[in-house]
């Protein structure tokens, strides 16, 4: 849930990147921290885990500057991915505005993309939340990986696995090299803070 | 349409001032190397593994023909668990593990005993709790791995003691979180192997629900089902060696707490139960779960065999004695001190004095009241009362109540009307009661030794349990049964 201070004139939007283990998640925020200036951007809190895996969550805030007098935040969290963070997972989305679901192309990740969606869509709805009625968009993480050896999934494939029932806006990344992650905030960042004015602030001020 | 031109508006400056925001010149630095974003601590980015510190040179034991050493499952199944901790890939490394221990030669593998143990141990760990598990733990390992690889290939482990062996030790160690044991994995039937844990506790938390959820739906399906739960199962031979050890150990000092609990708690209940008139279901369901436990107690022990210590549950044996010798006499205790047999449909019963509230041979207008006897009706006289009548807590109703009062009468099946000498019987608790007509009167029965009680869980008939004095078993009728 957007936090909206009036007094302060101040919004809070909440984007919380999505996606199974080892996607990029992390790697989307330290990207996105490390490019950003400082003045919009605070500091960003990441648990030490030693073994380079998130297991709490991540939290990046950034500030939008003010339009029409309201000063407008956001935070970009992480969820951890792995399979049995499941409980944390779900309290990290709680509140949440915009989602970006991170997808990993690795053809042996398939199934826990697929897993990891569908996880993300049942969440939400113990929230009383619908994922297709909230700010969405997809990422297809590690296109980097193309052209190496590796077997990856088709940009088609994943469509089709991940975006032929909501039918979003996806972006190609790849978040070590930087390319796709500020295509991808910058869409949810616009989805989120009119999904939030619309729901909260237009009504008010009317 | 005007409405909506101010919003369009507003959403414009929103996505000027984020489009300002991320733009490459004011906010956003695009294009960071990858190198500058992998290099910081807690990046989930896709590093390379780090290659594994090879040994100068690996005995022929733990070299396959095409020249590939042993340890390449191992570390196969550790970069899986790395990437993603599940039961699946738990399993996998476990099984690389013990087959890696097989490949040693004997000194070292039991100079190695307590790397392998530890690394089992924490994978065991992942399996039961991975939540409790620190996310180093899968690198952890790897370090486990690469001391052994080293240890394969060391001539002399002293040399490597100090330096790697000790080290890691002290890593796996502390890698292991505290999570308390529970051993009822031992004597689940679906465990072909003691090693797998994930799908066994998963399983015993499943039994444990279903037989609470038995236990509370039905107790009579408790019984049926618990004969067959109780079956010894088929337990695989321990191998020889410290791991067998320990797994005795454990089962002994199981068996030590098992015998405790009965003792000190679950008994003590059962007996309080007993002798609390109305908790009859209460106390057949606390004897049963006694009983079980105590089969699966002496299971364990014919499991052991030779390997039971009773020397480990020696503390315990003199109440763990006593606990059995309490068993038998909760089983014979009765829960009343006397009780009041009667003829009742040419059988011997039971009734609670207690409960009694009038017993006389009333006259002949009584005998033709059929199957619902009017209170009034006991009343000898004119300008008698029926409380001077009736007594117990039947008796503390006032006169109007009395009079008004109707209660039925329990008919034993193939009996007719009542014969003219016998005698009338009315049970009376909690505001409800039931007539009974004798065949004799009732005579007091002093029940407080040498009886055993046995209560009976159905609430569709009139016994509460079953009293065995001498040999003989006298079904007790109780207005709660009733």
């Amino acid at each position: 849930m957007a936090l909206i201070d009036l007094s302060k004139k101040e919004i809070h939007c909440k984007i919380v990147y999505y996606g199974p283990g080892r996607c990029g998640k992390t790697t989307n925020l330290l990207t996105v921290h490390s490019s950003m200036a400082e003045k919009a951007r605070g500091k960003m809190l990441t648990i030490e885990t030693k073994g380079d895996r998130t297991l709490f969550f991540d939290l990046l805030p950034l500030n939008l500057g003010k339009i029409r007098g309201f000063n407008i935040r956001i935070q970009l969290y992480t969820v951890p991915g792995q399979v049995m963070y499941a409980s944390t997972r779900k309290l990290v989305l709680k509140g949440a505005d915009g989602l970006v679901f991170v997808a990993d192309p690795l053809q042996v990740r398939r199934e826990r993309n697929i897993e990891s969606l569908e996880d993300l869509r049942a969440s939400l709805l113990e929230y009383g939340l619908k994922l297709e009625e909230m700010p969405l968009v997809i990422q297809y993480n590690k296109r980097d990986l193309v052209d190496t050896p590796i077997p990856t999934l088709t940009v088609a494939e994943l469509e089709a696995d991940l975006n032929s029932v909501y039918k979003v806006k996806t972006f190609e990344a790849s978040a070590v090299t930087g390319m796709g992650v500020f295509e991808t905030l910058r869409e949810i960042s616009k989805q989120t803070v009119r999904y939030v004015t619309n729901k909260h602030l237009l009504h008010e001020t009317k | 349409m005007t409405d909506k031109s101010p919003n369009r508006d507003f959403h414009g400056e929103i996505d000027d001032a984020i489009d300002n925001l991320f733009s490459p010149h004011a906010g956003a630095e695009q294009g960071p190397s990858a190198a500058a974003v992998s290099d910081k601590p807690g990046s989930e980015a896709t590093a390379p593994p780090v290659a594994p510190v090879k040994a100068a040179a690996l005995p022929a034991s733990l070299l396959s023909a095409d020249g590939t050493d042993a340890f390449g499952p191992l570390e196969e199944a550790l970069l899986s668990l790395d990437w993603e901790i599940s039961s699946d890939n738990i399993e996998k490394t476990r099984s690389a593990l013990k087959e890696i221990q097989g490949t040693f030669e004997v000194d070292k593998a039991v100079a190695l005993m307590e790397i392998f143990s530890l690394m089992d141990r924490l994978l065991e760990a992942m399996a039961i709790a991975p939540q409790s598990v620190s996310t180093s733990a899968p690198k952890t390992l790897q370090e486990g791995l690469q001391t052994l690889r080293a240890a394969a290939g060391a001539e002399d482990l002293s040399l490597i003691e100090k330096t790697l062996l000790d080290p890691t030790l002290s890593e796996l160690r502390s890698a292991i979180p505290n999570i308390p044991k529970d051993y009822s994995k031992l004597v689940q039937r679906d465990s072909p192997r003691p090693q797998s844990v994930s799908g066994i506790e998963q399983k015993t938390a499943g039994a444990a629900q279903a037989a609470t959820v038995k236990s509370a739906s039905s107790f009579t399906l408790v019984q049926a089902g618990a004969a067959e739960e109780d079956l010894l199962p088929e337990l695989p031979l321990a191998s020889g060696g410290r791991a067998a050890a320990v797994l005795i150990e454990a089962v002994n000092a199981h068996l030590t707490v098992l015998g405790k609990c009965i003792a000190k708690r679950i008994i003590p209940i059962e007996n309080l139960f007993a002798k609390t008139p109305g908790y009859e279901k209460l106390h057949a369901i606390h004897t049963e779960l006694r009983e079980r436990l105590e089969r699966q107690k002496q299971n364990l022990i014919k499991a052991l065999g030779a390997e039971y210590q009773a020397g480990t549950a020696a503390p315990v044996e003199p109440v763990a004695g006593q606990s059995a010798k309490s068993a038998v006499s909760t089983a014979a205790v009765c829960p009343w001190q006397t009780v009041a047999l009667a003829t009742w449909g040419g059988k011997t019963v039971g009734f609670l004095p207690e409960q009694i509230a009038y017993e006389a041979k009333p006259a002949n207008k009584v005998r033709k009241c059929g199957p619902f006897l009017p209170v009034k009706k006991l009343k000898r006289g004119f300008f008698s009362k029926i409380g001077s009548v009736v007594q117990g807590e039947l008796g503390s109703h006032d006169e109007a109540t009395l009079k008004a009062l109707t209660i039925p009468v329990a008919v034993p099946a193939g009996t007719e009307d009542p014969r003219a000498d016998s005698s009338l019987l009315i049970l009376f608790k909690e505001n409800s009661g039931m007539a009974f007509w004798l065949d004799e009167s009732t005579e007091q029965l002093d029940v407080s030794t040498g009886c055993r009680w046995e209560a009976l869980a159905d609430p569709n008939t009139f016994v509460a349990g079953n009293l065995t004095v001498k040999g003989d078993t006298i079904p007790i009728i109780t207005m709660r049964s009733v």
